[in-house]
């Protein structure tokens, strides 16, 4: 009996630590998910923002993007699923940030062309008057 | 004060005592701060205040204040410095977003206003072009209205000139009936004298009518020289504007003075047949000149004949006779 008696408290230990274990395992689980959509959200953005802005001028915050959206990845691999969620948040803004401004830069270009059309029409209409 | 009454003074310091701990829990409690959010909420405002992003209709300003509040609510909440960066960090990238947006606004609008007003300018140019077009078609016609007066007028310059040479031919034609008229009359005229035998003398056409008229020693008229007498009327009356000069002539027997009377009786004669035939006698004057102005010699009877004569002279249309 005290051999029984002697088994008990660390069996009892046992099972404690490991629904401990548990418990703390799938709080962690429960507080940070692998960021698997907005990392999916991200990766489109930087693709877009990629296709928008290859043609013109190149765009500081794409480069950021991209790093951001790869140290995203890396993170998750690490299963740092907050820092990969975070990176992957960042990657997405600044990846529209940048096609914003590829966007402004091209709608800046047209305006400063069709002004300067306007003001030839102006000077040839004025060099055409009798 | 406190130290005349000894029971009171440690009872009155667990207020300010309390009074302290309560100021110093609200220091600590004060909202925490964190530099990049601080910078991100100035961005933000500044952004939102900029004329520029007023009334943008997208969602930038909205995703741009969610992410702000994000943020706030981190920091108020005591969420760590690394997760309100992060928070503070999407805030500002959205502001960037919105700032981006109405650079963005403001470019098109310079588009669509520029594209506005160079379609007002073509718009222009093509009128210009138009009225160019309009006033050249309206100086053209005004040509062509210009050339049909011309033309008119010169219709008109033709048609009175054609009236003209028609007139002109009238004249032209009556002149020449005229012209017709006057040698007719000529012709009659030289018919006449040449009938009455006149000779073209210094003074006009003169007629000699012989000694057919009278008698010797006489003043009237023979019957048979009657003859001569009807002629000269004939012409006296068919040309009313010519007068006529009656001189009588004698040969040289007997006196002179006798001759000279009885010359210018004779005259006086013809004149008298003349004006009881119906020639005016204001057109008819007589002299008698005896034997003066022979026109043979008196030594012979047929130079004496010769000499025995009335002369009449007939003047032009100007009823002129010059004297002998």
């Amino acid at each position: 009996m005290p051999s029984t008696h002697h088994h008990t408290p660390p069996r009892r230990l046992q099972r404690h630590t490991l629904a401990a274990l548990a418990v703390l395992a799938l709080g962690a689980c429960a507080s940070v998910p692998p960021p698997t959509a907005q990392l999916a959200v991200s990766t489109a953005a930087v693709a877009h923002a990629n296709a928008a802005t290859g043609q013109g001028m190149p765009q500081p915050e794409l480069a950021l993007a991209r790093d951001k959206l790869q140290r995203a990845n890396q993170a998750l691999a690490d299963k740092d699923n907050l820092a990969a969620g975070r990176l992957a948040l960042e990657a997405q803004v600044d990846a529209l940030v940048a096609e914003s401004r590829g966007e402004t830069n091209k709608a800046r270009l047209a305006a400063q062309e069709v002004q300067a059309a306007g003001q030839a029409l102006t000077d040839e209409m004025a060099r055409k008057k009798p | 004060m406190t130290t005349p009454l000894p029971r009171t003074p440690r009872p009155a310091l667990w207020p300010l005592a309390l009074v302290a701990l309560a100021a110093i829990t609200a220091c600590a409690s004060a909202p925490p701060s964190n530099a990049r959010l601080d910078d991100a909420r100035t961005q933000l405002r500044a952004a939102r205040a900029d004329p520029q992003t007023q009334g943008l209709g997208g969602p930038e300003l909205q995703n741009a204040n969610a992410a702000m509040d994000a943020a706030e609510t981190a920091l108020a909440r005591g969420d760590d410095s690394a997760s309100v960066d992060h928070l503070a960090y999407l805030a500002s990238q959205r502001t960037v977003l919105l700032q981006q947006a109405g650079l963005r606004r403001s470019a098109e609008a310079t588009v669509a206003q520029a594209t506005g007003q160079r379609d007002q300018l073509r718009l222009a140019a093509r009128t210009q072009e138009a009225d160019g077009a309009i006033r050249s078609a309206q100086a053209a016609q005004r040509d062509a209205q210009a050339s049909q007066r011309d033309a008119q007028g010169a219709q008109r310059q033709a048609e009175a000139s054609q009236r003209d040479a028609q007139a002109a031919q009238r004249q032209a034609g009556a002149a020449q009936l005229q012209a017709g008229d006057a040698e007719r009359r000529a012709a009659d005229l030289a018919r006449q004298l040449q009938a009455m035998d006149a000779r073209q003398t210094d003074r006009g056409m003169v007629v000699t009518i012989g000694d057919v008229l009278f008698d010797t020693d006489r003043a009237d008229i023979k019957p048979g020289g009657q003859r001569s007498m009807d002629k000269l009327v004939a012409f006296l009356q068919a040309y009313p504007m010519r007068r006529a000069l009656v001189e009588g002539f004698t040969d040289s027997t007997g006196g002179a003075d006798h001759n000279l009377a009885l010359s210018a009786k004779r005259a006086d004669a013809v004149r008298s047949a003349l004006v009881s035939a119906g020639v005016g006698a204001e057109r008819v004057r007589t002299q008698g000149f005896g034997e003066a102005h022979p026109v043979a010699g008196n030594a012979d009877a047929g130079g004496r004949q010769m000499n025995r004569r009335v002369e009449i002279v007939l003047s032009d249309d100007s009823g002129l006779i010059p004297a002998r």
